[in-house]
């Protein structure tokens, strides 16, 4: 009797970038809210970008203003999050490519 | 055990308990999701394990596991001389969000009737001077003054289209329109012989040039009645009206602001309208997408997100995996037309 294989959930890939690419161990604790909030406003796929404000970010989170920062910017430097846009006064466009093994 | 993680990510987020809990509680709750028992939902990870998948302390594990069972995500079984057992329970369904609806506007279309505040001087400043025939007329200085009706419907009114919005001109008798033409909304014969011209002069005058251009001449009387410099008032009409005057630039320039002002009212009209229609539209799909989805069960839901998504068109990034810088990536992503989700 054979059985049809499980459809591969959309969580597969972050799976493996946190757990098998070891991303969750060098991600801070608040990071890794930050980084939840931006794939989950991201449909959980990757490869796409999504626009946030840090507000809706720290609305969702709950975490400070300065948290959320620098919780970006250490998510920019892992590669994890690439912020496309710069234009002051609007939000940011966030794009989350799945990074290339190390 | 990856249904436990496919639940971090669907109902952990949306819970109330992701905004309270801490980071190294959810890295530690990741960790437990990951370690679950495909069966039973139970799992088994020593804290060592947890420290090391999630990169935190043993101390800060611990803290992360009582914060976690406090907050009744995670059921912790203790027996000595056995391995600690885990199980995530289910997170508490988020709170019903009170519908955002924005406070109602004015429904009714935006009246012109009234003269804005910001509008220009009204053209009556020395209202008491002036000879004896212009008495009369200083009733449409007044403030007031544009409330007057039209005693009957005139034959000075223009003939070509009238347009629909216009705002009147501070006290005068006249309107102007968005486009910059002078509306009648009096008897200009009338207006003429009150100004102290013969009825008959009056009325070979108005069949020789239209309303507009006896209203140009009218309101340059105005307003030179207003400054003291109108010395023979039917004498100036008269003749303003045979040679074609044109008008004043102090009151051309009134005229303009008016006129601007009304186009920018117009605008905002517009532009409101548009965007009640289109949130009334978004109101409607969102009622018809909310019907359906009630309708829909959880497991026939979750299907259709995943086909959903999964017929998406795949960027082009996905289909070179030569890109590993990912700054190249997002430009790539953005350049073939991947729009940001809002």
């Amino acid at each position: 009797m054979t059985t049809a294989a499980p459809a591969p959930v959309q969580a597969d890939w972050l799976k493996e970038l946190l757990f098998d690419r070891g991303y969750l161990a060098r991600i801070k604790g608040e990071a890794i809210k930050v980084y939840l909030v931006i794939v989950q406003a991201c449909g959980g796929r990757p490869d796409r970008s999504v626009r946030l404000s840090l507000a809706q970010i720290q609305q969702r989170t709950r975490l400070s203003c300065p948290t959320v920062i620098e919780s970006l910017q250490r998510l920019e430097r892992l590669g994890l999050v690439v912020s496309t846009t710069r234009e002051p006064g609007r939000a940011k466009t966030y794009y989350v490519p799945n990074p290339p093994a190390a | 055990m990856d249904r436990y993680f496919f639940r971090v990510e669907h109902e952990l987020l949306r819970s109330e308990a992701f905004k309270t809990l801490g980071g190294s509680a959810i890295k530690v709750y990741l960790v437990l999701g990951l370690h679950s028992d495909f069966g039973t939902g139970w799992s088994f990870p020593s804290i060592r394990t947890i420290a090391t998948r999630a990169g935190l302390s043993r101390q800060t594990v611990l803290s992360a596991l009582d914060e976690l069972a406090a907050a009744g995500l995670v059921a912790i079984q203790r027996e000595q001389g056995k391995p600690n057992a885990y199980r995530l329970l289910q997170p508490t369904p988020p709170r019903p969000t009170p519908s955002r609806r924005k406070p109602d506007r004015p429904s009714g279309p935006i009246s012109f009737e009234e003269p804005p505040a910001t509008g220009p001087d009204s053209l009556d400043q020395n209202r008491s001077s002036g000879q004896k025939s212009l008495e009369l007329l200083s009733q449409f200085f007044d403030a007031s003054g544009h409330d007057l009706r039209p005693k009957q419907e005139t034959r000075t009114k223009p003939k070509h289209n009238a347009p629909t919005a216009s705002v009147p001109i501070p006290g005068t008798p006249f309107q102007l329109t968005a486009e910059g033409r002078l509306q009648v909304t009096v008897d200009l014969k009338e207006l003429l012989t009150d100004q102290g011209l013969p009825p008959r002069i009056a009325q070979k005058l108005l069949a020789q040039k239209d309303a507009e251009a006896v209203a140009k001449v009218l309101l340059n009387a105005f307003y030179l009645k207003s400054q003291g410099k109108l010395q023979n008032g039917p004498g100036y009409i008269r003749v303003g009206i045979e040679q074609g005057y044109d008008l004043l630039p102090q009151v051309a320039d009134r005229l303009e602001s008016r006129r601007r002002e009304l186009q920018a009212q117009i605008r905002a009209q517009a532009r409101r309208a548009e965007r009640r229609q289109a949130e009334s539209k978004a109101d409607e799909e969102a009622a018809a997408i909310a019907m359906v989805l009630e309708r829909l069960g959880p497991a026939e839901l979750e299907n259709l997100v995943s086909q959903a998504l999964a017929s998406l068109p795949a960027p082009l990034v996905r289909r070179n995996p030569t890109l590993s810088n990912p700054f190249v990536r997002a430009r790539v992503y953005e350049l073939a037309g991947g729009e940001p989700l809002e």
